[in-house]
């Protein structure tokens, strides 16, 4: 019995057929962008470039090449791209997900189903909006700092991220998660392209020092549920990441005496108590440092720094009030999760205001925003030049 | 016959707990309790005291004998009708279970390759086990313990900053009769199996003592109630039910400073020993079952036993053939086969005994 098994073992192993390939002859996926092309889909993959074989890599040859195809459905475009490309397709690496603004204003789960089903894909990929651009395009733009677009987006959305907060990074199966939730809608990053998109694509815009087109993260796109309803502003954008407190350093004007005073804020946090479906009370607190100033100010002077403070305050109170009330009454849209919060704290309100909350409650919320902002540091320079002067 | 040790026997009540959780009651508790699903477990951890301190009792009370041999002493002719629908039923579970092992395989991992071919690499080694001793298995699992309790702290530290407690929120807000379903699934599917555990007579265990094995139960249902949390609070509801094996996608979640990442293929190890320990301890139990009512010798019954893999291989190649319809037999027949033959029947068997006494 035991001669057997092991000559079975021995037998079958071998030919399990588990579908192993060496590195080199696998296309690896590292972005996908989808897009819409009539009435078909279109599918592109950024595939990084394997070394080919028995040649050594040429100076200047691409690192990454970008296979696009078509059709009715992002599963049959997939298939016509494996016809196209010689090696097997991996999506165990995709990095970034690109949508554009056609799919996402038709509705994003129309695609969401593919790459989710996938088991070789991860579902950690950051997700993001194309802006005033196909997707496909934006995975062909060459960065002189990364070697692969893929990873020139990840890192900017990364970096972004912490110290501007205009973008917040999201990940594929988190944002399908926010269109499920019930009183929410979700939000997204959008990425452009600046200069123009065919000389971003050729390596030639690597090889001088102000490439002639680049990528840059926008504003944030915002939905209703899976469809795209518009963009904000740069303000707007990092406002409502400091309301979702997904904020976790924005810089800051305070106009003081006719001149603008930089604030360096970090530590911010954002607390939103549910009264009632109709008064909402929101409390931001944190920490900021001064970053810039030009006046002729005596920093040393704890009154001067307290009206800056007060100054800050209001200001940031006045654009937070600013941002919910444009939302919700232009998108009648609850990017804030307002509605989420009644629902997970107070279930029983919501089941009655479910169906009105977007059209009717959301509209006329009573908003009492409280905040709590100290400048703790002045920099390295205890009083300002011109006041030394 | 060689004695087992008190921990290895507990290590087996462990695996046993944990096998199906991750394929079936994950996936039926988040689908009937939503978020309400860990409170389902909370009720189950206490409510399965009774079938735990059932199958106890009649270890201690019987410590020379399997349950088929009391069965047998204690109901005449009616206990070989029970012990046959025992059989019966360990092998349909066992079949399950070799069918959730090979499915989660085939669609996670190796999902270009043959689940023919599958189920024979899977079956070799459990034949080889079940045609070892006892204390020889239950080596192997108190290892696989180790191995186990080494993954589940490398997967806790690298999810606890993932969790939103705002995710298991509204809290019960579901119908209580979805919330108790869900426990009686719990119940079901990981505290019942652990009756297969009565086919080891106490005289067969070196220290055995009711009090470690209290704890071993404590703190493998904890640890269940523990999976769910995470699966809830760190997805969500909505994600948590769209995925099929939720627990297994938290895995790809896993990341310890950055440096410990992509690792979900080794953790979910973890899943796949408990599987194969709990498939090796239902297989002894059939084997003893068939030494017992048919009175055969070891080596006959050797060949049974490996005849009767080779149908598990078999059918459960074919039990089921669309992935994901399993869980309509599992939550409408398979239950109720297993509370009958798992609870009723040593409830039987715990009233006679009462009687004679």
């Amino acid at each position: 019995m035991k001669k057997l098994i092991i000559i079975l073992a021995i037998i079958i192993i071998p030919i399990s057929g588990c579908g192993y390939k060496e590195l080199n002859n696998l296309s690896i996926v590292t972005a996908v962008a989808f897009d819409k092309q009539e009435e078909n889909y279109e599918l592109s993959f950024l595939i990084a470039n394997s070394p080919k074989s028995q040649t050594s890599s040429k100076e200047g040859e691409a690192k990454t090449t970008v296979y696009s195809s078509q059709g009715k459905t992002i599963a049959e475009a997939s298939k016509k791209i494996e016809q196209i490309v010689p090696k097997q397709i991996y999506l165990g690496h995709i990095n970034v997900v690109i949508i554009s603004e056609d799919i996402a204003k038709e509705g994003f789960l129309n695609i969401a189903d593919w790459l989710l089903r996938n088991p070789q894909t991860r579902k950690k990929f950051y997700l993001l909006q194309a802006k005033d651009e196909k997707a496909k395009n934006i995975l062909k733009i060459v960065s002189p700092l990364e070697s692969f677009p893929s990873q020139s987006i990840a890192t900017l959305i990364e970096s972004n991220s912490e110290t501007k907060s205009v973008a917040t990074n999201i990940t594929y199966s988190n944002f399908i998660s926010q269109i499920l939730e019930k009183g929410y809608d979700p939000t997204l990053p959008s990425i452009t392209i600046k200069g123009d998109a065919k000389k971003g694509s050729n390596e030639k815009n690597l090889e001088t020092t102000e490439p002639e087109s680049y990528l840059a993260l926008g504003p944030l796109a915002i939905y209703k549920k899976d469809k795209l309803k518009g963009f904000l502003t740069e303000k707007e954008s990092w406002t409502v990441n400091v309301l979702k407190n997904e904020a976790k350093e924005i810089n800051y004007n305070v106009k003081y005496q006719n001149q603008d005073i930089s604030i360096e804020t970090n530590n911010l946090k954002t607390k939103i108590k549910i009264k009632n479906e109709k008064n909402i009370e929101i409390t931001v607190s944190g920490k900021g440092n001064i970053y810039n100033i030009n006046n002729k100010i005596n920093l040393q002077n704890y009154q001067e720094i307290h009206k800056i403070e007060k100054k800050w305050n209001q200001n940031l109170k006045q654009d937070l009030y600013n941002t919910i009330k444009k939302i919700t009454k232009t998108y009648q849209t609850d990017i804030f999760g307002f509605g989420n919060l009644i629902y997970k704290n107070k279930p029983k309100t919501w089941q009655k205001i479910e169906k009105n909350w977007n059209n009717k409650y959301l509209q006329n919320i009573n908003i009492k925003i409280k905040t709590n902002l100290k400048i703790e540091g002045t920099g390295s320079l205890v009083e300002t030049i011109k006041e030394a002067t | 016959m060689k004695k087992i040790s008190s921990l290895e026997y507990n290590t087996l009540l462990w695996f046993l707990t944990r096998a199906t959780f991750i394929e079936i009651t994950a996936e039926i508790l988040l689908n009937k309790a939503n978020q309400d699903s860990w409170i389902s477990i909370l009720i189950s951890i206490f409510l399965g005291l009774i079938p735990f301190f059932l199958f106890s009792y009649l270890t201690n009370k019987y410590p020379n004998k399997n349950i088929i041999q009391i069965n047998q002493e204690k109901l005449g002719k009616l206990g070989i009708l029970l012990n046959l629908i025992l059989i019966a039923t360990t092998l349909i579970f066992t079949i399950c279970s070799f069918w959730i092992v090979t499915n989660f395989i085939s669609s996670q991992y190796l999902y270009k390759t043959s689940k023919t071919i599958l189920t024979i690499i899977l079956i070799l080694p459990v034949i080889y086990t079940i045609n070892k001793k006892l204390h020889v298995f239950t080596k192997v699992s108190l290892i696989m313990f180790y191995t186990s309790i080494f993954f589940i702290i490398i997967i806790l530290s690298g999810l606890v900053g993932n969790i939103n407690i705002n995710n298991i929120k509204p809290i019960l807000n579901n119908p209580s009769n979805n919330i108790l379903y869900g426990t009686f699934c719990f119940i079901g599917f990981n505290i019942l199996p652990l009756f297969l555990l009565n086919i080891i007579p106490k005289n067969q265990i070196k220290n055995y003592s009711p009090k470690k094995s209290f704890i071993f139960y404590l703190i493998s249902t904890i640890s269940l109630l523990n999976v769910m949390f995470l699966t809830i609070s760190i997805f969500g509801i909505h994600l948590s039910k769209l995925y099929n094996y939720p627990s297994f996608h938290l895995l790809k979640r896993v990341s310890v400073l950055d440096i410990i990442d992509r690792v979900e293929s080794i953790l979910s190890l973890e899943w796949f020993l408990a599987l194969f320990i709990q498939i090796v301890i239902s297989l002894y139990f059939i084997k003893k079952a068939i030494e017992e009512t048919f009175q055969t010798k070891e080596k006959t019954n050797n060949i049974i036993i490996t005849i009767v893999c080779l149908i598990i291989a078999l059918l459960s190649s074919i039990i089921f053939k669309t992935n994901g319809t399993e869980i309509n037999y599992f939550e409408n027949k398979l239950i109720y086969l297993l509370y009958i033959s798992y609870l009723i029947i040593p409830l039987i068997t715990f009233i006679k005994s009462l009687k004679n006494t």
